[in-house]
Order: structure tokens, then C-alpha cells, then sequence
């Protein structure tokens, strides 16, 4: 703490002088109190961050950062591609385009309540969670390159979802310039049966209502109108095809760090020039990944609408099922419009690991632990000057999920959620006590923190009613 | 000998492990029963099917990340977990080291076998294969 500069109560400056090696300061947007509650190693792998070549001005840190490896999760930054800046598959992280959707419902909590148990247990069914399951959804080899290369487009081509999820979808559902090519065939025979299945450890599922409405124009605009509105939130990335992704560009990169005389400080930060034949193979692989996340996120949303039908006997379109948005949490993009008027015109490339793209008006999904709840929130121009267009991504964890189950049995958890209206499914009991909410910061404490420091503005807060978690 | 050990206070929202062998085959297994244990209780998983696994790497850390990939890689692929291992490590006079593995256990069943939580990756993070004393030592953090 002795070390950090204070700018205003929410935003704070770690500077170059805090470690040797440091190129740029890193700005972290937090209140005291969450800036207290995030741990020492933090700070040093942020410095290891800052100590990357061609960083654009400053590292960011996000108020539900915490320690990593390589980045800490709630890290961003930029590089400049055409002034030698770099692409680090570290700082992306193994889940590529892990990310959050939101879907409304005109139903009411009253009206699902009835229902729930069979919900739950019919979404469990449908939507596999947990360790190496295989999804209801098989593709060949030459739908799956296809899949990569047009991401949630393909699934609604086929049938898979409406056409206007992907006016919802963050870069409408599909990076430009995947190239299944540079993914390996190890990559593509771990995703290839896991379309459609929801992963682990804090993946999950959720059907919630709305708790509060803090903007009534907002909300209604992206179809939150009333509270006690039943919405779906869902928690998922790439599977084990961007795992692998990011698995094997970690491991090809670490080799090259002389061939271009980078030195790095921790070897999961491993990176080449963005323009080097090594930088645009990761990306066009982690492009592809990226697609294949947000087409995987796409089948979900069918099998939920599904499901729903059964269930209400009612068309998903009449039960207004419809997107509010899908946002990306672990990516690399070239973004323009950054910062200031220098850069406004300049293509840079934004890594997030743990953050969310947060462009004036933009939806902002910030997912809690199951117990606590979530938010939805609008992008600022303000976190274009500050934050390169960023925000958090969740509530950060405070906890170890070793010490969580220490202090919290699965089964007990279990029965303290549904005494508090809430019923989870889970596929173990221990994974269920790694995730409970006491092993997160307060996600209230978050949204405050970035709420003040104008990045963006929370018009909705959510509490679950049912969870599915692998 | 403990075969391996939770660390506390390395990777918070993730799993690292230090695990011990008096032999590298025995280190090889026992990482490799930790990384199987953070998905599965292996109790429940029948040693009844093998699957090869032949790795080669100049340096001992860089071949324990290709064993320990490949375990992560037939879990997906082949939804496949394990719950016995045997391994044998060659030392190559110039290319480094080989490693010839039978990997025991079966199919994952969600009814059978008391499932935790995925791995997704074994990360280079900390990595690091010590000889102490009369034993081997390694260090690896698992994402989860």
C-alpha cells in the first residue's frame, strides 16, 4: 500500500519505482477498502505485466482483480500493433472468451417458482456440467472449422438460436480472422464434443430475478421492466478447444523469447510481436476459439429456450426470451476509439483477462458468486479515457477454494440456499463449497467501485432463484 | 512419503500442488494422481482400461507438462480419468529425457464416479522439479 499514489478515492497509481523492470505505472480502480482486500502477489504480477515492451500509457487493474498467473485476473492492457506491440496468450488466459450472457423471460418469479425443481433438473440434463462431458450437439470436423470461422452465426444458420442474439452478441458473435488452420487437431478433439456443456469450477447457469432497477430508462431498454422479472444467466467459455489453444501458443511462445529479445518475467507471459508470423498465428487461433466460445454460449441459449418451452408450453418468443447481451471476459482485441484524441484513430490491441468491454451504452454483465447475485451495467465514454474501454467481470475471488470447503461443507451450502429461496444443482458437492459466496468479495463493493470511478453505471441488480454448476 | 500436498496461498482461485517421489517415476505418478484427484475421487475409478502415453522433451519440467497435458487431453477427447499410472523415464544422451506411460482407469460416469471439478489447464507458473535430499520434489499449478 505504501507504495501506491492515490487520484482520486477510486483510482490509485502503482508506479514504475515499485519494481525494476517496470515500463509503464498501473492505474487500479478501487475503493480503499478493495484495494486492502487484494493480496500482495497482485501487485507483483502487475508489475510483471508492466514490465511487457510496447505498452500504450498504463496497465489497468480492476477492483475484482486478484493474484493469477502471468496477469492477475482483472488485468488490462494495450499494445500498439504497429509500434512493435506485443500479444501474450498469458494474458489472455487458458478460457478464451470466457464470458457472460443474459436472457429475459416476461415471466414473473411467482409464476416460475412452481416450476423450478423441474427447470433446474430438466437444465442439468440438457446442458451437461462437469468434468469431460460431452455435449447433445456432435458436429464433424468440417462443421467445427466452420464453427470457428463464423462463431454464434453458424449455430443461428442452423437453426440454433434467432438471428437478432447476434445484434446482442459482442462483435455479433464472430471475430474476424479465425483460422481453424492454426488451431492443432489436439485442440479440436477436445472441443469437438463439448458444444452446448456448461464446464466447471465457477461455470454456471442461473436462473434469477430481478432484485433491483437503479435506471427504469435503461432497464427498459434492454428489456428489464419490473422487479421480480425472471431472467437466465449463463457462465461459459471455450471448453477445452481454447484450453488447449492457449495451452499450446503458451508453450510455443516460451521458446521464442530470444528469437525476438523480449525478456519476461514470468514465463506465462510469454508473448511475440503482434505482427510477427508468431503473433498472427495465436491470434487467428484465439479468434477461433473466441468463436467457437460464443457459438457454444449460442447452443446453450436454444437449450434454455427449450427447456422453457417445455416447461411453460409456451413458444420461447411468446415467453420473451430474448438476449439483453453477450460480453467476453478473457480476449484480445484490436479496438479503436481509445483513450484520447491521439490514439481515437489508432488501432490498438486490448488484452482483458477478467475484464469486460465497457463502450458508451454498451450492456455489462457482471456475474456474482451463486449466492450473492449479479449486475447489469451500461459502458461510459469515461472508461474509454481511463480504462481502454473496460470494466470488472465478476465479484473476485478473496478466498481459496481449499480454505472455502474448510469452512463450508457442499450439502450444508446446499441447504442454506434453498432455506434462502434459492435451489442449486450441482455435479459435486466439494465444487459446490469451492464456489460459495463467502469465498468472494462483496460484488455490491465492485459495482460501487466501478460506478464511481465513472467506467460504468449499474441499471439492474439480479438475485438467483435456480442454479446449475458443474 | 506423502505423495502430494495442496499449497495454500499460490493460486487463489486455482490448485497448486507439491508432490514428492523417491524415484522421477514415482514423482511422474504421484503429480499425475494429484491432477486426477482435483477431478475425480480416483477410489471410484476402475483401473480397466490403459492408454499409452509417450512424451519427449530435452528438460525434466517441460516433459511432466507434457505427461501432465496429455492426461488433461484424453479427459476431454476420450473423457477418460485415471486412477494408476505406470511410468518410465529414459534419460537420452543429447535430446533429454522419455517418458512411456501406462495410464490406467476408464470412461467418465457421471453415476459412478464422484466427479469434482475440470482442470483446464496445467500451467508453466512456478514450475519446477527439485531434487532434495534422497527425493524428487515438483511444484505445478493447475487451472480449474
Amino acid at each position: 500500500m505504501k507504495n501506491l499514489i492515490k487520484i482520486s478515492d477510486y483510482l490509485w497509481e502503482l508506479p514504475v519505482s515499485y519494481k525494476k523492470g517496470m515500463r509503464v505505472p498501473a492505474r487500479i480502480i478501487a475503493s480503499e477498502d478493495l484495494l486492502k482486500k487484494m493480496e500482495e502477489v497482485v501487485f507483483a504480477q502487475t508489475a510483471n505485466v508492466a514490465s511487457l515492451p510496447s505498452l500504450v500509457n498504463y496497465v489497468v487493474i480492476l477492483p475484482d482483480a486478484h493474484s493469477g498467473y502471468g496477469a492477475p485476473i482483472g488485468t488490462v492492457f494495450a499494445t500498439d500493433p504497429k509500434n512493435d506491440g506485443v500479444i501474450s496468450p498469458g494474458a489472455v488466459g487458458y478460457d478464451i472468451n470466457c464470458g457472460m450472457r443474459l436472457m429475459t423471460t416476461n415471466l414473473t418469479v411467482s409464476e416460475v417458482k412452481p416450476k423450478i425443481t423441474e427447470l433446474i433438473n430438466l437444465l442439468f440434463n440438457q446442458i451437461p456440467p462437469g468434468v469431460g462431458r460431452e455435449g447433445f450437439l456432435q458436429v464433424t470436423y468440417h462443421d467445427l472449422d466452420k464453427i470457428m470461422i463464423d462463431g454464434a452465426k453458424w449455430m443461428v444458420e442452423h437453426g440454433i438460436g434467432w438471428f437478432e442474439d447476434l445484434e446482442k452478441t459482442e462483435e455479433k458473435g464472430r471475430i474476424y480472422g479465425a483460422n481453424p488452420d492454426m488451431v492443432s487437431q489436439n485442440a479440436k478433439e477436445r472441443g469437438k464434443h463439448q458444444l452446448a456443456t456448461l464446464g466447471s469450477g465457477n461455470h454456471y447457469l442461473e436462473i434469477q430475478k430481478v432484485a433491483e432497477i437503479f435506471d427504469i430508462d435503461g432497464a427498459q431498454k434492454w428489456g428489464i421492466t419490473a422487479k421480480d422479472q425472471v431472467a437466465i444467466m449463463l457462465h461459459s467459455g471455450s471448453r477445452g478447444l481454447g484450453h488447449q489453444v492457449a495451452t499450446d501458443y503458451i508453450r510455443s511462445f516460451g521458446k521464442k523469447m530470444d528469437k525476438y529479445k523480449i525478456r519476461i518475467s514470468d514465463p506465462q507471459l510469454a508473448c511475440a510481436p503482434f505482427t510477427s508470423s508468431d503473433g498472427q498465428n495465436y491470434y487467428q487461433a484465439m479468434a477461433a476459439a473466441a468463436n467457437f466460445a460464443f457459438a457454444n454460449r449460442q447452443a446453450m441459449t436454444n437449450r434454455v429456450r427449450q427447456v422453457f418451452e417445455k416447461v411453460f408450453a409456451k413458444k420461447a418468443t411468446e415467453l420473451g426470451m430474448k438476449l439483453v447481451y453477450d460480453v467476453a471476459h478473457n480476449i484480445a482485441k484490436l479496438e479503436s476509439g481509445i483513450r484520447n484524441k491521439e490514439l481515437s484513430n489508432k488501432k490498438l490491441l486490448i488484452h482483458r483477462k477478467g475484464a469486460t468491454r465497457s463502450f458508451p451504452g454498451q450492456p455489462v454483465i457482471i456475474g456474482g458468486s451463486m449466492e450473492t447475485g449479479s449486475y447489469l451495467l451500461l459502458g461510459t465514454e469515461k472508461a474509454r479515457e481511463l480504462t481502454f474501454g473496460s470494466t470488472a467481470h465478476g465479484s473476485g475471488r478473496i478466498m481459496s477454494r481449499h480454505q472455502a470447503k474448510k469452512i463450508v461443507s457442499g450439502r450444508d451450502l446446499e441447504k442454506k440456499m434453498e432455506n434462502e429461496g434459492i435451489l442449486v444443482k450441482s455435479v459435486s458437492y466439494s465444487g459446490l463449497a469451492e464456489e460459495a459466496g463467502l469465498a468472494y468479495k462483496n460484488i455490491t463493493d465492485v459495482v460501487k467501485s466501478v460506478h464511481q470511478a465513472g467506467i460504468s453505471t449499474p441499471i439492474a441488480s439480479f438475485k438467483p432463484i435456480g442454479n446449475i454448476k458443474g | 512419503m506423502l505423495k502430494y500436498k495442496l499449497l495454500e496461498g499460490v493460486a487463489l482461485a486455482d490448485v497448486a500442488y507439491e508432490a514428492y517421489g523417491e524415484t522421477m517415476e514415482e514423482l511422474f505418478a504421484n503429480v499425475g494422481e494429484a491432477v486426477e484427484q482435483t477431478m475425480v475421487d480416483t477410489v471410484t475409478v476402475t483401473p480397466s482400461q490403459s492408454s499409452k502415453c509417450k512424451v519427449q522433451n530435452a528438460k525434466l519440467e517441460d516433459l511432466l507438462l507434457d505427461f501432465l497435458n496429455r492426461l488433461v487431453f484424453l479427459k476431454d477427447s476420450k473423457q477418460t480419468l485415471f486412477s494408476r499410472f505406470d511410468i518410465k523415464i529414459k534419460k537420452l544422451d543429447a535430446e533429454g529425457y522419455r517418458l512411456n506411460a501406462s495410464c490406467w482407469g476408464e470412461k467418465i460416469d457421471p453415476v459412478k464416479h464422484k466427479l469434482r471439478c475440470d482442470v483446464k489447464a496445467v500451467t508453466r507458473h512456478l514450475l519446477e522439479i527439485k531434487k532434495i535430499k534422497n527425493y524428487y520434489r515438483a511444484t505445478v499449478v493447475l487451472d480449474i
